[in-house]
């Protein structure tokens, strides 16, 4: 069989405490292996628009993300980016990482947010770490709470 | 808030409002002396009281997530209607000497301070709830 690679895949399950990674091990790098690791690194880049450019932006540099008259924005540390995707296609794309959905509007990089205080009425205000506020529903604190094992 | 949250709010402070009804009730005793007397009507009274004064909570119902400023006017008027329902049953039941001008004031001192306390408390549970979300979030990523 031409161009047909077998490969060993070894699957290691680790402690709570290690980190996760994918390790590869070749004696070259193969046009398999190559789309393999576009894959991966892929898997966390947002298309995203600031006028008539086009942005790559890494979801771990996304602060969050809020939709506004059925527009998406993404908010990054110090720029803004629209997304053509609605907020519940980004809120699936980015469920596997860091991010929850606070709001009927807004999905949040828990990473970023540097802490949360009481606001009226059984809502919560996020300070994120560029100090910025965002106000998280009532609704969604039980989402927050199960997310972060509470 | 919505229906669901509403009825949720309802169920909780009924018992924190009539707990509060029943110390002002008590201070009030001990203040004039000729305050209510504690009977078993009157407990049935303030449980009453309590059922009318929780219903008020419906002032707070809204489809949409409410901003500060309409959170904080809905405070205001859900208060003044407490204190509206208050006045009433004091009357209806002769609680308080409406003649007398230090009953009045102190009823209505009485109110403000059960109100502010049922507020304290669920603002502290919020704390709470707050504290435990950054500790979580501080043990997550490490900071």
């Amino acid at each position: 069989m031409y161009g047909a690679v077998l490969m060993k895949i070894l699957i290691e399950e680790l402690q709570n405490e290690e980190e996760e990674q994918i390790s590869i091990k070749c004696r070259r790098m193969t046009p398999e292996i190559l789309n393999l690791l576009e894959f991966f690194k892929t898997q966390n880049i947002m298309i995203a628009y600031s006028g008539n450019e086009i942005h790559r932006i890494d979801s771990s540099n996304i602060y969050y993300v809020e939709a506004v008259d059925n527009r998406s924005f993404i908010y990054c540390d110090n720029n803004v980016y629209e997304s053509k995707e609605k907020l519940y296609e980004l809120e699936e794309k980015l469920a596997k990482n860091d991010f929850l959905r606070i709001s009927k509007s807004v999905i949040i990089n828990l990473s970023k947010i540097k802490k949360i205080v009481p606001a009226l009425s059984g809502r919560f205000e996020a300070t994120l770490i560029n100090d910025l506020k965002v106000i998280i529903s009532r609704q969604y604190v039980n989402d927050l709470k199960r997310k972060l094992g509470i | 808030l919505n229906i669901k949250e509403i009825l949720h709010r309802i169920i909780k402070s009924f018992f924190i409002i009539l707990g509060g009804s029943l110390i002002a009730t008590f201070v009030f005793k001990l203040v004039f002396g000729t305050g209510i007397p504690l009977h078993i009507d009157d407990i049935g009274a303030l449980i009453v009281l309590s059922v009318v004064v929780d219903l008020t909570y419906f002032i707070f119902y809204s489809r949409n997530e409410l901003s500060r400023n309409q959170m904080l006017i809905r405070y205001i008027v859900h208060m003044m209607c407490i204190a509206s329902e208050l006045f009433v049953f004091a009357k209806l039941r002769r609680w308080v000497d409406f003649g007398r001008i230090a009953e009045i004031l102190v009823f209505f001192a009485l109110v403000i301070t059960v109100y502010i306390a049922t507020i304290g408390i669920s603002n502290y549970q919020a704390e709470i709830t707050a504290d435990k979300l950054n500790r979580k979030l501080k043990e997550r990523y490490k900071r």
